[in-house]
């Protein structure tokens, strides 16, 4: 995975210099510039706010100092930021790592002592300045000794913060919160220099550690030693070893400090969120046999990810690139899921498919509007609509989130039941269970993710769960729509049974309007039209109940049963319990009724069920009027 | 005597580890490297594997210079790549981590999570030298489906299979196939070929792909066939790095497309008829 990572910053450096500049910003809390004069003293004593330093709550900063906050801040970080401990210079309470940089942790502020900064300094002039380096190296000493002047400035200063609309005088110290850092810089070194010094750090400290370096008898960044990206030593973790195959010293696998500064460097812009999630990778721009203006570039997404200002979805930016151009092509690319440091997944695409072929979802179940108007035909082209529109009503809302017109996906995360409103911890064991199938199909063209088999035990689940949940036919239309995806989609995804669910829903309308109309039309012996006029009979009983909040819950015992016998005795229960409500006589109810209860079969009726949830759920041909 | 055989094999799933990165979750090859199949075919011999560090094991020193080409095949394979799960798994035996922040002493649970290839299976092509006896063995035990220790994918829970005779479907298609044995033609490789296996891209494949539109589509030779529908990139281990004992990688590709000639270099090209059908491939053996 590395050599794809490396291989794309490299590119990014190529085509895209200033995203590494993008998102930048210093740590919140204090930074000062000292400023000594020819004899070492300490001469902007007594700085001034805004010109020598500034506090950086997070938010807002004085854009005449931003940049060199951010600039001077940059030179003196440990790797990975200031959290990783393992890579201080010498003391870990010190997070910076340059001989003209102090910088720690306000909370440690009372822990910092003489001798603590003395070994600081020492160590960080002994190994990032040469011994020919006298200035500096005299500069960077005086810095040190007035170490504890600015620490006496910082207990007895006190600035003026607003506090509920009052000017109070506040110790500096008690202004910036625990966490934040205290950065102190000297002004009298050139940035360059500073950059030269940052340089000299990374070169030893960017492996994870030095130890496994080989050979021995060179210079850290001439040598191959072990990645720190993702990768750990691990040695109180036997399974996370590098156990695989040979090995010197434990280790299998080491790269080169080159190759250690693009994987820092895609680290840092990782976590500044410079890209979208996921991530494609191209493999290698020079396999593109398309023309410059229709391939799509992982520069040109990085570059869209941020180009307004506000971070865009990945699918957002693919659908700005394709509906300029349908014609574009995004291939041979490993797509890249990461999260801070945690990868959830990466895998090879061989070609993304943008549009996609005929997915039409037909309102079999005749929904209507607010205008009791029925909806039309729902028609998808793309991809990404596929997601919103399906996907999003399938995981009842809580896969792909759409809220106040922000989207949001959860294909990786860790899912809550508490958070989903319809379905709870069933629909979460349905999300898990299917979300990365779902992913592949979406993200990856991968047409085999989704089978017509896995469709239908997803589509059952789904509206089962939804018809248990019904309260006061308050799931009605959530499973009709369902009802309409299933239906209408059974041959969208990769096929094993070659039926047209949505024609067949068609033709068992016409039947059953047949039937109820005509004593002379019976029902095939096939399974479906036996299971759809049970369904539209179970409505025409369930109809009659006259509950407070009559609710599709009442389904639920029909559909338990799993022999043909077991639901007409059933069925046969229910006209008894109704029979004083049912209006006997027009003939449509008595036609059907006798046709089910007629009806004879050994065949487990369990794996047709969406024929009985299809009729049911189908407007009643019972209530249609008679043929003349 | 030489000889070219070729088995299918295949597990449930499989797990070939990328050595690169061990933090939070291991990452695996989706396809099967030399490296790989050579610890297969040591399983499958019965020859020593890892003990040492910095000491190559009793297999690879043996088997190390056959030649391998490798083809992944199956209805789970999409273009050749397969697709991947992230199983997650505890190590509660609190033998595998030794201690947690901050108290060493504090023998833990071990939370691991592994991307896992789904039916992963592939056709093996060897060159075999039968005059050698490890080699010899290895054409036995291959042709009498045999093995000395059970061959597994990656890790001892993928065990890894392969037949003797065909296996089909019901309706007759053929699902795996049985050990085949192959003559080599000689070919100087003057006309454009379609590789069957996993090949190591010298160049920019797009350079080497031929394409609709170019003059030769209109002669006879060409079907529709011969444009084909994908290219498969992957970076994969092709052989161990003597001095520093890791993988040396190389840029391999895969496609349903022609190559024009010399594309490649024909060293490592063999044109090879299979002796039961008359089929002919081109396979790259590394």
């Amino acid at each position: 995975m590395i050599r794809e990572l490396i291989n794309f910053v490299n590119d990014l450096e190529q085509d895209y210099p200033e995203v590494f500049d993008l998102n930048k910003t210093p740590s919140p809390g204090l930074h000062l510039w000292i400023e000594l004069d020819d004899e070492g003293n300490w001469k902007n004593n007594s700085p001034i706010e805004g010109e020598d330093y500034v506090i950086y709550d997070g938010k807002e900063i004085p854009s005449s100092l931003f940049n060199d906050a951010t600039n001077y801040w940059e030179q003196g970080r440990t790797i990975g930021g200031a959290t990783n401990t393992n890579k201080c210079v010498s003391d870990k309470k010190i997070h910076s790592c340059s001989p003209f940089i102090f910088a720690f942790k306000n909370e440690n502020f009372g822990h910092i002592n003489n001798k603590i900064i003395k070994t600081y300094f020492k160590i960080a002039q002994a190994e990032y300045l040469e011994d020919t380096d006298v200035e500096y190296i005299e500069t960077s000493e005086k810095f040190a000794n007035t170490i504890s002047l600015v620490f006496d400035w910082l207990i007895s200063t006190k600035i003026e913060v607003k506090k509920r609309d009052k000017l109070q005088l506040i110790s500096i110290l008690k202004v910036l919160k625990t966490k934040d850092y205290i950065n102190l810089y000297i002004r009298n070194i050139d940035l360059n220099y500073y950059k030269i010094v940052h340089e000299k750090y990374l070169n030893t400290k960017l492996f994870n550690n030095n130890d496994y370096c080989i050979p021995k008898n060179v210079p850290i960044d001439k040598s191959k030693g072990l990645s720190n990206f993702i990768n750990g030593a691990n040695k109180k973790k036997m399974f996370m070893e590098h156990k695989t195959g040979l090995m010197i010293d434990g280790i299998n696998t080491r790269i080169s400090m080159d190759d250690a500064k693009a994987l820092n460097k895609f680290e840092i812009l990782s976590y500044q969120k410079a890209f979208p999630t996921p991530l494609p990778v191209i493999i290698d721009k020079q396999e593109f046999k398309f023309d410059e203006g229709e391939k799509i570039t992982s520069t040109e997404i990085v570059k869209l990810f941020d180009a307004e200002g506000s971070k865009r979805t990945l699918p957002q930016i693919l659908k700005s690139l394709f509906d300029t151009n349908p014609q574009r092509v995004l291939a041979n690319y490993y797509l890249l899921y990461i999260n801070g440091s945690i990868v959830y997944d990466f895998d090879f695409v061989s070609k993304f498919e943008y549009l996609i072929k005929v997915c039409n979802i037909q309102n079999l179940f005749a929904i209507k509007n607010k205008e009791k108007e029925l909806l039309p035909t729902q028609r998808i082209h793309t991809i990404f609509g596929f997601e919103n529109k399906i996907v999003k009503e399938i995981f009842n809302n809580s896969l792909v989130r759409i809220k106040d017109g922000i989207i949001s996906y959860n294909y990786f995360n860790e899912i809550n039941p508490k958070f989903i409103k319809n379905g709870g911890e069933e629909m979460a064991s349905l999300i898990l269970r299917y979300r990365k199938a779902f992913y592949d199909f979406i993200y990856k063209s991968r047409k085999q993710a989704i089978t017509t088999l896995m469709f239908d035990k997803l589509m059952l689940f789904s509206i089962l769960l939804d018809v248990k949940q019904d309260e006061g036919y308050n799931r009605d239309i959530q499973i009709k729509k369902k009802l309409n995806i299933w239906f209408s989609l059974n041959q969208f995804f990769i096929n094993h049974n070659s039926i047209n669910m949505a024609t067949q829903f068609n033709e068992l309308m016409k039947k059953m309007d047949l039937i109820a109309n005509n004593d002379n039309i019976q029902l095939d012996q096939s399974l479906p039209e036996f299971l759809f006029a049970t369904g539209q009979v179970i409505y025409y009983l369930l109809y009659h109940n006259k509950a407070d909040k009559p609710s599709h819950a009442m389904l639920e015992p029909f559909l338990q049963k799993a022999t043909v016998e077991h639901l007409q005795n059933a069925i046969t229960n229910t006209v008894n319990v109704y029979k004083h409500e049912i209006s006997f006589g027009k003939g449509r109810f008595e036609r059907l009724c006798a046709q089910v209860l007629a009806y004879s079969s050994d065949e487990n009726i369990k794996n047709s069920q969406r024929y009985l949830l299809a009729g049911y759920f189908a407007p009643a041909v019972i209530f249609y009027k008679n043929e003349k | 005597m030489k000889t070219v055989i070729s088995f299918d094999l295949h597990a449930d799933m499989g797990f070939l580890k990328k050595p690169d990165i061990n933090e939070k979750v291991y990452l695996t090859y989706n396809m099967l490297h030399k490296p790989c199949v050579l610890g297969i075919l040591g399983a499958i011999v019965g020859l020593q594997g890892f003990t040492k560090n910095k000491e190559f094991p009793n297999y690879y020193k043996k088997l190390k210079s056959i030649p391998i080409g490798i083809k992944p095949i199956g209805s789970y394979c999409d273009n050749g790549n397969f697709s991947k799960i992230v199983i997650k798994y505890n190590n509660a035996t609190c033998f595998a981590n030794k201690g947690i922040e901050g108290n060493p002493n504090v023998q833990a649970i071990l939370n691991i999570a592994e991307q896992t290839l789904i039916r992963p299976a592939y056709r093996i092509f060897l060159l075999l030298d039968l005059e050698k006896e490890n080699e010899q063995t290895l054409y036995n035990r291959i042709r009498q489906q045999e093995a000395s220790f059970i061959p597994y994918l990656g890790k001892n829970d993928y065990s890894a299979w392969w037949y003797k005779e065909d296996v089909k479907t019901d309706d007759g298609a053929i699902l795996f196939q049985g050990v085949k044995e192959y003559n080599i033609l000689q070919d100087e490789f003057k006309d454009n070929y379609k590789i069957e296996t996993v090949f190591v891209k010298q160049k920019p494949v797009v350079e080497s792909v031929v394409e609709e539109g170019e003059e030769d589509d209109f002669s006879d030779n060409f079907q529709i066939s011969d444009f084909g529908t994908y290219v498969y990139f992957e970076k994969l281990p092709l052989k161990y790095n003597e001095q520093l004992y890791q993988y040396d990688y190389a840029d391999f590709a895969l496609t349903d497309s022609k190559l024009k000639v010399g594309s490649l270099p024909t060293e490592n090209l063999y044109h090879i008829q299979e002796q039961d059908s008359r089929q002919r491939f081109v396979v790259q053996l590394n």
